[in-house]
């Protein structure tokens, strides 16, 4: 079986969903997972910390051009856009913000989608933006998974909506079943 | 509103790639896709292009549009003081030891926009060490120049660039740099006309220049694949002087490359650091 990814997006009220998905992954989690999140720009240190406090994986900020490493949790970055190359290694830029944000979720995603393909499981959580709406069709396109937080669950639902409404999603989860449907990748 | 387009293939990437190699001797194809891509796609979008050949054609035909093509795949280097602790420890662990007695030479490569420049503008005044510095600032893009040179910023971006400004400690107000108009901020030229610019490709041998006190080089390195980021360290350490400074985005590295024990590092969090042999 080809190697899996995961990239997870989120904005205004998917931190709770990403600490409870990163506490309930288990140590041996192989499949490598990016986060890109909206933060902001000129703080550079705590989230990371924040987010480690419960993950029993390492979660790491990328440097550019770093090889991806199975088991491991990578963050976008403060103030960059993270991308993806082939050579399964990590690019950073500094352009211009897309939907007031860098990272972008969008570009993220659209990146992810166009290098690994129908192995790419793509999900967006929670947020007060549309960034991801577009990113979610592209990984779509590109012949991935597409999986959705019920709005109904989302502290604010218009970034899980745009999405719904922008692609198909295979699937609109609750967190524990994004949970239960990642644990089963394995 | 952000649109992906997708008119252009890995296949054609390639082709425009290689077009411009053979026409006009820049190398793009050691650039990191991601990015690249993205950005041609953008130009072909700007441009109404039709289809690739149709583009392919005018990079081709029209020097003029190349240096537009160059201007808009560049990538602008966002807001002035980024990292505001990087100019902090750049003034109290490099500025405040140079000699008043030699000129300080410095070079910023690479070049796209004004942030950058106008940034060490205000560090090298406030310190009053501005007239010991000699300052190089270069690029393959006519354009560029010239937008830089005008000293026009966009008035929406102040907000960041006053607030970065006052994190990394200022003297005074940036507005006391700048004409204020309504949508418009114009940057000092008195400041302006102490930058040298130099019109030429970073990576033609026969343009490097060398003796420099510091390099600010930073997040240029990033739309580089790896094999092309060695070429670049290669050529910041032989343009600097032993005990010269070099600078990088703090998101990049210089890890795995055989210049990392040839430097010592003066900031960690900042990536300053400086050629010890």
């Amino acid at each position: 079986m080809r190697s899996k990814y995961i990239i997870i997006g989120g904005s205004a009220g998917s931190f709770q969903a990403i600490t409870k998905i990163l506490s309930e992954l288990p140590k041996n989690y192989n499949i490598p997972i990016f986060l890109c999140l909206h933060r902001l720009k000129h703080v550079r240190t705590g989230f990371v910390e924040a987010l480690s406090i419960k993950s029993k994986l390492p979660i790491i900020e990328p440097k550019d051009k770093e090889m991806i490493k199975n088991g491991r949790i990578y963050l976008a970055p403060a103030n960059y856009h993270m991308y993806f190359e082939l050579g399964n290694y990590f690019s950073l830029s500094t352009e211009e913000s897309v939907n007031h944000s860098r990272p972008s979720i969008d570009l993220s995603f659209l990146s992810a989608a166009q290098v690994f393909k129908n192995n790419l499981i793509g999900i967006i959580l929670s947020g007060a933006n549309r960034d991801g709406a577009l990113g979610m069709k592209e990984v779509k396109d590109y012949g991935g998974i597409t999986i959705a937080q019920d709005p109904e669950e989302c502290q604010v639902k218009t970034m899980t909506t745009a999405a719904i409404k922008a692609t198909t999603i295979d699937h609109v989860f609750i967190v524990d079943e994004i949970i239960n449907y990642m644990k089963n990748l394995q | 509103m952000f649109e992906i387009v997708k008119n252009i293939t890995f296949t054609e990437y390639k082709e425009i790639i290689n077009i411009i190699k053979t026409t006009y001797n820049v190398d793009f194809v050691n650039y990191a896709t991601a990015s690249l891509k993205r950005r041609v796609e953008r130009v072909y979008n700007l441009y109404n292009f039709k289809n690739v050949e149709e583009m392919l054609a005018k990079i081709k035909a029209d020097e003029e549009f190349f240096d537009a093509f160059l201007k808009e795949t560049s990538v602008p280097t966002t807001e002035m003081f980024r990292d505001p602790q990087m100019w902090i420890d750049l003034k109290e662990k490099v500025l405040s030891k140079i000699s008043p007695r030699s000129e300080y030479k410095i070079w910023v490569p690479e070049i796209t926009t004004d942030e950058e420049l106008f940034t060490l503008l205000i560090v090298l005044y406030e310190m009053q060490i501005l007239g010991l510095t000699k300052i190089y600032a270069s690029t393959n893009i006519q354009q560029n120049i010239e937008k830089i040179k005008t000293g026009v910023l966009d008035i929406k971006k102040m907000e960041t660039n006053s607030a970065n400004y006052t994190r990394h400690n200022g003297d005074y107000q940036l507005s006391k740099y700048f004409d204020l108009e309504e949508k418009r901020a114009i940057f000092d030229q008195v400041l302006l006309s102490k930058v040298e610019f130099k019109f030429n490709n970073f990576f033609d041998i026969n343009h490097i220049d060398s003796g420099f006190n510091l390099i600010l080089f930073r997040n240029r390195m990033l739309y580089y694949n790896p094999n092309l980021q060695n070429k670049a360290l290669d050529i910041v350490y032989n343009s600097l002087q032993l005990n010269g400074h070099l600078i990088i985005g703090i998101n990049e590295t210089m890890d795995g490359s055989v210049h990392q024990t040839k430097y010592s590092l003066i900031s960690k969090t900042e990536n300053i650091f400086k050629k010890i042999r």
